[in-house]
């Protein structure tokens, strides 16, 4: 069990993503050498598991995973965009408060019988509409060049989300000693939003 | 387009409007425009003789494919209206930070 500081765990977070930014430059992106060639690669990974995600659907087995990843790897670089702790400590900020609202929202939604999800389903509602807007799934979006540049930041924005909550979901999936796949990032966040004095 | 074009547009609208009033039904009126047309016609460049041949027939209006001209051109040629995400100015201003806050 890791330690329920959020600052804490949003430096992990950033490292973590660090490594596999490197991973993906070095294996997936770096196929061919740089310049148009390996911009098509990054736009290929993009769009392909921009795909993939907005197909599936959440599961407790964390077959979104590597397709999260990989699309926040793609994104952030055909933006050039570099992700700082700040990014991630505002995304378990943004959790935590979530599942609260939730928990505090679920009676009462129960009551007039409406079903308002999970947290990981609201993070996913708006990622699947982001990456729909940014017109990279398929469809058709009436956004400009520059919003469905926004639109994928907000993607990016929500995926980080998702990846967190969705985690946390996955729980069970666990990690072996060393790891530092999905079930590690549970263990990053899973204390914060299971601490007292967040709870309250 | 061409001053000549555009007068033979003209005569085009005339003529669906005529047919029109007159239910499809042979009249005067459609017989002047007709020879005011193949005038038109003579004056007309190649290239728009060449566009209105791949048009074909458009002044039918009791053929219920067949639309009024101009109004055949411009059905779908307006865009949807665009929309955008306001407030941001960039990609980076979607994705929040702890540290702007």
């Amino acid at each position: 069990m890791m330690e329920s500081d959020p600052q804490t765990a949003a430096e992990l977070l950033h490292e973590w993503f660090g490594s596999i930014l490197h991973l993906a430059d070095e294996a997936l992106f770096g196929i061919v050498p740089e310049g148009p060639h390996r911009d098509a690669v990054v736009l290929d990974v993009l769009k392909r598991n921009a795909r993939i995600l907005s197909e599936g659907e959440l599961d407790n087995e964390g077959k979104l995973y590597s397709p999260l990843c990989y699309f926040l790897a793609a994104a952030c670089r055909t933006l050039r965009i570099s992700l700082g702790a700040g990014h991630w400590r505002a995304a378990v900020d943004n959790l935590v408060h979530l599942q609260q609202q939730t928990a505090g929202a679920r009676a009462e939604s129960a009551r007039v019988g409406l079903e308002i999800g999970s947290p990981a389903a609201l993070f996913k509602q708006e990622f699947d509409e982001a990456i729909h807007q940014a017109a990279i799934a398929g469809g058709v979006s009436y956004l400009n060049r520059e919003n469905r540049q926004v639109a994928l930041g907000l993607a990016i924005n929500w995926g980080m989300r998702l990846l967190l909550a969705y985690a946390v979901d996955c729980r069970g999936s666990s990690t072996g000693t060393g790891l530092k796949d999905l079930g590690w990032v549970a263990n990053v966040v899973g204390p914060i939003l299971h601490s007292p004095s967040r709870a309250q | 387009m061409t001053k000549d074009l555009a007068r033979y547009r003209q005569l085009e609208s005339r003529l669906w409007m005529t047919r029109w009033r007159h239910e499809g039904q042979e009249s005067a009126e459609e017989d002047a425009i007709l020879d005011e047309m193949e005038d038109a016609w003579m004056n007309l460049i190649e290239e728009d003789r060449a566009l209105l041949r791949l048009e074909g027939p458009r002044c039918w209006p009791m053929d219920p494919s067949s639309l009024p001209p101009g109004l055949a051109g411009t059905l779908y040629s307006s865009a949807p209206t665009a929309w955008a995400y306001e407030g941001f100015h960039s990609p980076a201003e979607a994705i929040l930070s702890a540290d702007a806050a």
